[in-house]
This record gives C-alpha cells, sequence and structure tokens, in this order.
C-alpha cells in the first residue's frame, strides 16, 4: 500500500434528524462506502465520534458492535445480499433471530413486514425464485422488521430496471411517512436523490454540498 | 438443523465424498473394535468363572522343566487349598479342519470328575448333569459344540474313534467355555494314549474363606519349581494382552481420524471460501461471532455424525457376514461383536472429529472482517 495515508473521509460534519430522507451521493472513490461503513459500525474511523440514537459508538467495545448493530441499524444492498440457502421469511427472520427474539414473534414480525412489501404470497420461495425486484422487496423487508433506529441503503437501485428502481425508492418514501422510519440512501443516480428530503454531496472525502431537494427546487 | 442440511446440500458431491472418508475409517474402526470386544468379553467371562482357581506352571522354562505327580501331592498340602484338579485339554477335531483360527477351537478338556464342580461348577448347566466318577465314555458339552454337532442329552459324540454318551449341556457363557466337551481325565489320558503321570494344567482350587492371592504366594514359599499365577496376576496378563491389541485397534482408529479429519477440514474451508460474502451478510445483520462459529461446527459435527453412521452401518453388516461365514465355519459362536457402547463410542469419536476438524474453519469464518467479506464476489 506504500506509505502514503489516504483519507476516505476528512472533516465531515453531519447531523441527521430522525425521521430524515436523505441521499448521499458522490462518485466512486468519493468516501460514500465509508461514511456508511462506519455509521453502521462495520468500520471504524481513526478519529471523530459518531452519535448513533444518542450513543457514541467510536467508544463502544467491539464485542458490543454487533449488539449496536442489530438494534439500531437495518441494512439494504445494492446485490439484495439474501441468503440463498434460506427462504424470503427465514431471511427476514434472520436479524431478529440473532437479536434473540423468539420463534413466534420473529414470524409474525416477518410476515407483517414481507405483506407490507406486498409479497405475502411469496414467503416460502427461495431468492432464486424471485426476480430483483421482489428480492430488494425481501431485502427491504428484512431492514424493516426489527424496527431499526435507520436504515442504511447502499445503492439500492443500482441492480434493478428504472421502473422497478423507482417502485422501491417508493416503497421506502412510504414506511418513511408511514413510519417515521430514517432512511440514508447512497446513490449515484439523480433520479432516485431527486425522490429524497435531503441531498449531501461528498468530492475526496469531504461533504461538498448539503441541500434539501425543496429549497433546490425553489 | 434443515438449514445444515442445506447448506451441506450445495455441495453435494463434495459433502458426500468428505462424508464417505470418514465413513471408511469408522467402517475399520467398527469392525476391529468389535473383534476387541469380542476379546474383552472372553476376558471378563475368565475372569468371573476362575476368580477362585490358581494357575500353577514351573518355575523355570525349558525341556526339563516340568510339573510331577509329587509336586501336585506337595501342593494339596499347603493351608487354604481345597483340590488340585489336573486338567488335560486336547483339540477336539481329529484332523485340522483349517490353518485360520478365529477364537478358540474346540477342546477336550480332561478332569477328574470328582472335583469337576470345583473347577466348572460357576457355569450353569443348560441340560442333563456334571460327569460323576461313575461315568466312562460321557461328556459334558459346552453351547457353541451342542449347537454344532446336533447334540442333545443322550446323542453320541465322536472322538479318538470312540462314541462319548453326552450327559449334560453348558448355558451359553459366550466364552471359552462354550467351545468344551468334558470328559473324565482317566477315559482321556486311555483313549488317547497319554501316560498316566502326564500333567496338563494344573488348576489350584482355594478353599472359599482363603484369599487366593494369599494361598498362591504360600504355595510357591512352600513348593519348590513352581510358579503360582493369582486370579489377580492372570487378569493383569490378560489385560495386558488385550492392552496391546487395542493400541493396535486405536492406531487404526487415529489413522482414520487424520485422514477423515483433514476431509472434514479441507471441506469446511472451502466452504467458508465459497460463502466469505454471506458471513459478511450476517455480520452486518447482527450476528455474533460465536453465532458464525457455531453454524460451521454445526456443520462439520453433522458431517462426523453422518459419516460416523454410515461407517457404523457397514461394519455391522460387515461383522454380521463374517459372524454369519468365517466364524460359524469354525464352530464358533460370534466373534464380531457390535455392542451397544462400541456404538456411541464410535458414534461419539467421529461426531468428535467432525468438531475438531470444524475448529479452525469455523474460526477463520468468525474472523472474517465485515467491510471485506460485503465486497468479496
Amino acid at each position: 500500500m506504500g506509505g502514503e495515508v489516504i483519507r476516505a473521509l476528512d472533516g465531515v460534519n453531519l447531523r441527521v434528524r430522525r425521521g430524515e430522507f436523505l441521499s448521499v451521493m458522490g462518485r466512486s472513490g468519493s468516501g460514500k462506502s465509508t461514511l456508511l461503513n462506519v455509521i453502521s459500525c462495520l468500520d471504524r474511523p481513526t478519529s471523530g465520534t459518531i452519535l448513533l440514537d444518542g450513543v457514541d459508538v467510536t467508544r463502544v467495545s467491539k464485542s458490543q458492535l454487533p449488539r449496536i448493530r442489530r438494534e439500531k441499524i437495518g441494512f439494504i444492498f445494492q446485490q439484495f445480499n439474501l441468503i440463498p440457502t434460506l427462504t424470503a421469511i427465514e431471511n427476514v427472520m434472520l436479524p431478529m433471530e440473532y437479536a434473540g427474539l423468539d420463534e413466534r414473534n420473529r414470524r409474525e414480525k416477518a410476515m407483517a413486514a414481507l405483506s407490507a412489501v406486498d409479497l405475502a404470497d411469496r414467503m416460502g420461495h427461495r431468492p432464486s425464485e424471485l426476480s430483483g425486484g421482489q428480492q430488494q422487496r425481501v431485502a427491504i423487508a428484512r431492514a424493516l422488521a426489527p424496527e431499526p433506529a435507520v436504515i442504511l441503503a447502499d445503492e439500492p437501485t443500482g441492480a434493478l430496471d428504472t421502473h422497478i428502481a423507482h417502485a422501491i425508492i417508493q416503497l421506502m418514501r412510504r414506511f418513511n411517512h408511514e413510519r417515521g422510519q430514517t432512511f440514508i440512501v447512497v446513490t449515484h443516480d439523480p433520479l432516485v436523490a431527486d425522490q429524497t428530503d435531503r441531498v449531501i454531496r461528498l468530492v475526496d472525502g469531504r461533504v461538498s454540498s448539503d441541500e434539501l431537494v425543496g429549497e433546490r427546487k425553489a | 438443523m434443515t438449514r445444515i442440511l442445506r447448506n451441506m446440500a450445495r455441495r453435494k458431491v463434495r459433502t458426500g465424498l468428505t462424508i464417505f472418508g470418514i465413513a471408511i475409517g469408522v467402517f475399520a474402526l467398527t469392525v476391529m473394535g468389535a473383534l476387541s470386544e469380542y476379546f474383552a468379553l472372553q476376558l471378563n467371562q475368565a475372569e468371573s468363572l476362575y476368580s477362585h482357581i490358581i494357575g500353577i506352571t514351573p518355575a523355570k522354562t525349558g525341556l526339563n522343566a516340568h510339573l510331577t505327580t509329587s509336586m501336585v501331592a506337595q501342593i494339596r498340602q499347603v493351608n487354604g487349598v481345597l483340590y488340585v484338579e489336573n486338567i488335560i485339554a486336547t483339540t477336539l477335531n481329529d484332523t485340522r479342519q483349517s490353518a485360520i483360527s478365529l477364537g478358540p477351537p474346540e477342546t477336550v478338556i480332561g478332569v477328574d470328575p470328582a472335583a469337576v464342580k470345583y473347577v466348572f461348577g460357576s457355569i450353569p448347566l443348560r441340560a442333563g448333569r456334571w460327569i460323576d466318577p461313575t461315568d466312562s465314555r460321557a461328556t459334558v458339552v459346552g453351547f457353541s459344540v451342542a449347537q454344532k454337532h446336533h447334540l442333545g442329552i443322550g446323542s453320541a459324540l465322536a472322538w479318538q474313534k470312540h462314541d462319548y454318551t453326552v450327559v449334560g449341556i453348558l448355558s451359553d457363557t459366550n466364552g471359552f467355555p462354550d467351545q468344551y466337551a468334558i470328559i473324565p481325565l482317566d477315559v482321556v489320558q486311555r483313549d488317547a494314549k497319554m501316560p498316566r503321570s502326564a500333567i496338563g494344567q494344573l488348576d489350584v482350587v482355594t478353599q472359599p474363606n482363603a484369599d487366593p492371592e494369599v494361598v498362591s504366594r504360600q504355595i510357591e514359599r512352600e513348593v519348590p519349581q513352581v510358579k503360582a499365577r493369582s486370579p489377580r496376576q492372570e487378569a493383569a496378563d490378560a489385560a495386558q494382552q488385550m492392552a496391546v491389541f487395542n493400541a493396535i485397534v486405536l492406531g487404526g482408529a487415529l489413522l482414520a481420524a487424520v485422514v477423515g479429519g483433514l476431509a472434514v477440514v479441507n471441506t469446511m474451508i472451502m466452504s467458508v471460501n465459497e460463502r466469505t460474502r454471506e458471513i459478511g451478510i450476517k455480520k452486518a445483520l447482527g450476528a455474533e461471532d460465536r453465532t458464525i462459529v457455531r453454524e460451521y461446527l454445526s456443520e462439520a459435527a453433522l458431517i462426523g455424525l453422518l459419516g460416523g453412521v454410515a461407517g457404523l452401518w457397514a461394519g455391522w453388516v460387515v461383522a454380521s457376514l463374517l459372524n454369519a461365514t468365517v466364524a460359524a465355519g469354525l464352530g464358533g459362536s460370534d466373534v464380531w461383536r457390535v455392542t451397544p457402547r462400541l456404538v456411541v463410542l464410535v458414534l461419539s469419536f467421529a461426531m468428535g472429529l467432525g468438531l475438531v476438524a470444524g475448529v479452525y474453519p469455523a474460526w477463520s469464518a468468525a474472523r472474517l472482517d465485515p467491510v471485506q467479506a460485503l465486497r468479496s464476489e
């Protein structure tokens, strides 16, 4: 790697309010993924603090991080990242199983979440038996079911056709409205960013702009 | 459980071959172990049947060393000795039928009918009575001898061109006595054309209140040129021979362990590599390291257990076949014994083997950095 220190993120100061629907834009290498990784406690910043729901996660011991992820974070990935050997409902139940919820509770919540994404009739299907859009809806249900503080979506529409991508963003919007769920969506697609309330732009690891979509349009 | 099976079913051929590898090792362990169980059973039988008997051998080895009738008379005088039994053992079959011998061969036991109950009295009779001093060409036969020669009370057993009337049949002991034909000593000496002074094996029966250990030391002190082996010494000797046999069995098992275990390690490492991304997803979803470890350890243990069940089954089939053909052909009782404790031992061994082999792959899976793991394809 050489001796050069690469700062993926540098001096980023960001405050996200509960219930916000926010997008982070930037070219590849701008630090989007690193930002997402440090918020989700998958990675740790070399300096600085991250307050998640009032807890400074940079000072929490490493063994506590899985618990924080379970309780505070929901993930939606570009490649859906469902477990191929598990059925739709088993995939949705998995994070709640890690959280120690009993089987009946998990199943109830998973069924409710899958119904909410309109997949009540696909619960017993494996990911390979579902279309891309359906798989991403299962992933959304998986992120929503444990009711985390914030849902992080990394290019959630990157692997989908435009009209399906639109439906997926609308679905996330709906949950944002109906449940007051906080969403942070990383994307390089301006059409996706346009549907969020607030757009952060990253350039070389720094915030270059931070604007409310309403303001910009006005 | 179904989830572990689904993971294993992803690579059916690879998982199958790994299970097969363990099965081969477990198969060998089962067949050898079943043989070992047979010997252990014989040992136990011998210990319980002969716990009151002291064996006498010449003190020196060599051509001139032999037991004499005067020694017998001297031993009779030792305190605590109830009876000194001269037992002559010789083969029942006049012609050697088979070059290989599994288990004890059929044996004619020449014993003083007046004292037969002292030596063999602990074996219950299945039918008839013991030989007594009024008998001439009469015999009490062991369970297997009776079965093989289709003998009942009153039938005739042929030996040395004479017929011996069966007066008693021993019950099944699972041990050496099953192969005996017990005949009065003087009749054996006469029919086999042995001198009257011939001494085979000397068994000293102790008095009920005497300690065989003390009596055997007493005999060695008072009677020159003899060695007395107490039941405890006999048992220790036999146990030592068992230990040698068990070491051979264990050696085979260890070899199986290394080969089968390495196959499991290999399979599990490949599985972890293939599922790197999945492990990253699970960690992102909040799985603890120990959850990941448990998942992979369970899979390895299940591979071990399935291999164990398959190997055990194959071993049991082969042991039964061997019992039905080889052992039966030699007139023996079942020589391969797949006992319940062997089943438990073999299955725990196979499962433990899988577990141990799974430790490294499971640990390396849990150690994966989630960010790196999520990036892998």
